[in-house]
Parts: C-alpha cells; structure tokens; sequence
C-alpha cells in the first residue's frame, strides 16, 4: 500500500512540527500502526535532522540526570560511545505523552470540535471531527482524568490528559470513499451495552456507523454517499445502546457530538 | 548511559528550551525524552544517525508539549542565550547532509525557507506561522505545502 500525497504532505509536517494538536495525534497513531507511514516519517526525519548541527547547545538542570538515574530499572548498562547504538535500558515508568482532549468540556452544551484551519474552496477529501461532552468523574475534581490507549503490538501507549469532565472520540472520514477510522478516548461502556457512533446529514434521521467499544475502521455507503458537501453539514453523535446496538434510531441519550470539520 | 546522557543532553535541552521557552517545560520535555530514547533504543532505526535519532525523539517530546500547553511556544522574540554550553558533540565542519539540505533551503524564497526554519528551530505551529507572517491560514499551509514538495523534489534525485 501506498501512502497517498495528502498523507505524505501530513507525514511532512508532522516531522517539521507545525501540524495541530488534533492531527499530531492522528498521524502519531498512524506512524506507530502503519509501516508505509512510519517509513515517510523516517525519511523526513533524515532530511530535516541535520538542522540541529546550527542549533545551540545549553546546559540542562543539574538535577535532571540523578532524576533520570532514579526512573531507570534495573542500573541500564553504558553504551561504549554515543555514535554507536545506545545501550538498552528498562525505564520504570511508560513514557506518557499528554495530548490534550481537542475541546473543552461543557457541561450543558454539545462542543464543537476545535476548529482545524480549513483550506476553504479546495476540495479537501480527509475530514475530521474531534467530539466532546462532559462527562461526570466523581472524585477527579480540580484534577486530571487520566487515560490510557493501549495498541497492540507495540510499545507506545497514548494519554490523554484531560480535565475531569472531559472525554473524547476521534473521528475521521473520507467523504471520496466512505472510509470511516475511530479511535474512542473513553471509559469502556458499562457491562452489557456498548457505543454506538450516528451519522445525522443535514435534514435527516441518524444513520448508525457501527457499534465500538474500541478504535475500529470500516467502510460506510452513508458516508460515501454524503460526499463532500454532506460531510460538511452533518452532524456525528454517540449514544450509549444496548449489547448489539440499536437498528434503526438511537434509543439512547446523546452523549457526544460533534461536526465535521475540513482538515 | 550516563556519559550518553552527558554527551548529548545540552543539545537535547537546547532544542526543548528554544521550542518550550520555559524551562520547567523543557525539562519535563528533555526527561520524557531520555525515557523513551532508552525504551526504544533497541528498535532505533538503523538508517538514522544516533544523534540525528535522538533529536527527533526530544523535537517531538518538546513539540507534544508546546500544543498541549497553550502558553508556551508562543514567545515571538528571538531565542537569545546568555550562556550557551559548550557542546561535547560539536563537530568543526558541517555534515555533507546539512550542507545539501541547506543547499536545497536556498532554493525556497525567503519567506518561505524562514517559515521552515522557524517551524524547525522555534516549533511554530501553522496557526502562529499565520500570525508572524500575517498570512491566512491557508496560505500558510499552501506555503507549507510547496515547501515540502520542493524539498521533495530536490532531495530525492
């Protein structure tokens, strides 16, 4: 499989870092899942890393090494030279990126997503959405909801840190082909009943996409069939269903829901 | 490890500083860095340089942390520094492959191979792209775009 030219661009700017905080995490995903991904990502980084030889070098805290010797577990051994290949060692803790929820919680209203600079008037086909709605963590107040998402097969784990009220999903569809990536940032659904993600086009009664209680990717004839324009005035809901999900209308409330926006 | 550590944690720390511009953030970063640079480094890729390695690892540390903290890496004034260390890495010449890379950033216009360098160096987001060279968003991103697809096009043959 290939990696396409918008993709190849997002890969680009990923390594350059000037890409938001919601697309970063999209395409960190998609370099730690996807080979074809992760090998433009290298590439880049091969292009762009020799910069650093102008950069200027200063000293980091005093405290920062013994802080560091304390998180590794069991005493790691030393490399020989640094341009040989450093030496493995075992950190105590998992390295835990934070990526903020890409809105902010609201305790009455639906948010929208946080708004991704759009290229108005060229037919950008990748569309994004980042939902988000309160939801009630008893005893986190003033604190963090700490989230993990684990991926299989790998070594990276993905936080959020968010506050308490707040939880997320990540949607992204290709109005060209109906493709449809979700990847839920949320406490699992309680026992016996499950997610269940609505597409509502402008006008019309909700569509089910499918039931998660995890990241999944499918194909959809109702996204296809929304088109690029339809992509842009429908809206994206997720209600909590029973086992099996519910056939025709959500039974459910509502708990998140978003538009979708424009990469 | 230590001398690892020793070897390259000013340059490591001088890019997360110039990116975050505060320090606790910078810190936080580097130590974030250094605990995934060992985690991973049995799986480092082979066709990378070491170093070249690790400063991806501590941009990205730095970078995750610059859009998750709405108040950093938005300083616009120069990154100035009162007390630059001496760098145990430092080689006397350039590398071959910063001197092609610069090469090809000299066939970009000037806006254009500044909003690279500023991207790089600075880790300005599109958004603050926008704002310095008082551009719409979207022609920032078109910018961007025929950036990458020029340096592309020179680095590949």
């Amino acid at each position: 499989m290939t990696v396409n030219e918008d993709d190849r661009q997002f890969v680009a700017e990923y390594v350059l870092g000037t890409l938001p905080a919601a697309l970063r995490l999209m395409m960190r995903s998609r370099i730690a899942e996807e080979p074809e991904v992760a090998a433009v990502a290298r590439l880049w980084e091969q292009r762009l890393a020799p910069l650093h030889e102008l950069a200027v070098s200063i000293a980091p805290p005093d405290d920062l090494w013994a802080d560091l010797a304390g998180s590794l577990s069991p005493p790691p051994v030393a490399p020989p030279e640094p341009s040989a290949a450093p030496a493995d060692g075992t950190p105590a803790g998992d390295t835990a990126f934070a990526i903020p929820a890409s809105v902010d919680a609201d305790e009455a209203a639906p948010t929208l997503a946080a708004p991704l600079e759009g290229m108005p008037g060229s037919a950008r086909r990748w569309r994004w959405v980042a939902l988000g709605l309160g939801v009630a963590l008893v005893g986190l107040a003033g604190g963090f909801a700490y989230r993990e998402w684990g991926r299989t097969g790998g070594p990276y784990y993905l936080a959020s840190l968010q506050e308490a009220r707040a939880a997320s999903v990540l949607v992204r569809i290709d109005a060209r082909d109906g493709g449809l990536l979700v990847r839920p940032l949320l406490d699992p659904a309680p026992e016996g009943k499950t997610y269940q993600l609505w597409l509502v086009p402008d006008g019309q009664p909700p569509r089910s996409l499918g039931v998660f209680n995890s990241a999944f990717a499918t194909r959809s004839d109702a996204v296809r069939r929304l088109g690029v324009k339809g992509a842009a005035k429908a809206m994206l809901q997720v209600t909590v269903e029973p086992e099996g999900g519910s056939d025709t209308v959500p039974s459910g409330e509502v708990l998140y829901s978003g538009r979708l926006m424009p990469e | 490890m230590e001398r690892l550590y020793k070897l390259s944690s000013p340059k490591l720390y001088g890019l997360c500083l110039r990116i975050l511009r505060r320090p606790d953030l910078a810190r936080a970063a580097l130590r974030t860095a250094y605990l995934r640079i060992w985690k991973t480094a049995k799986a480092r890729p082979a066709d990378l340089e070491p170093l070249a390695w690790m400063v991806c690892i501590a941009r990205e540390c730095a970078l995750e942390a610059a859009r998750t903290n709405e108040d950093a890496g938005e300083a616009w004034e120069p990154f100035e520094v009162e007390d630059p260390a001496e760098d145990p890495l430092a080689g006397a010449t350039h590398s071959e492959a910063l001197k092609r890379l610069l090469a090809c950033l000299g066939t970009l216009s000037e806006e254009r191979r500044r909003m690279v360098l500023l991207a790089f160096y600075d880790g300005w987001s599109r958004e603050a792209l926008s704002v310095y060279f008082d551009a719409p968003m979207h022609t920032v991103n078109t910018w961007l775009k025929r950036s990458v697809v020029e340096i592309d096009e020179y680095l590949a043959t």
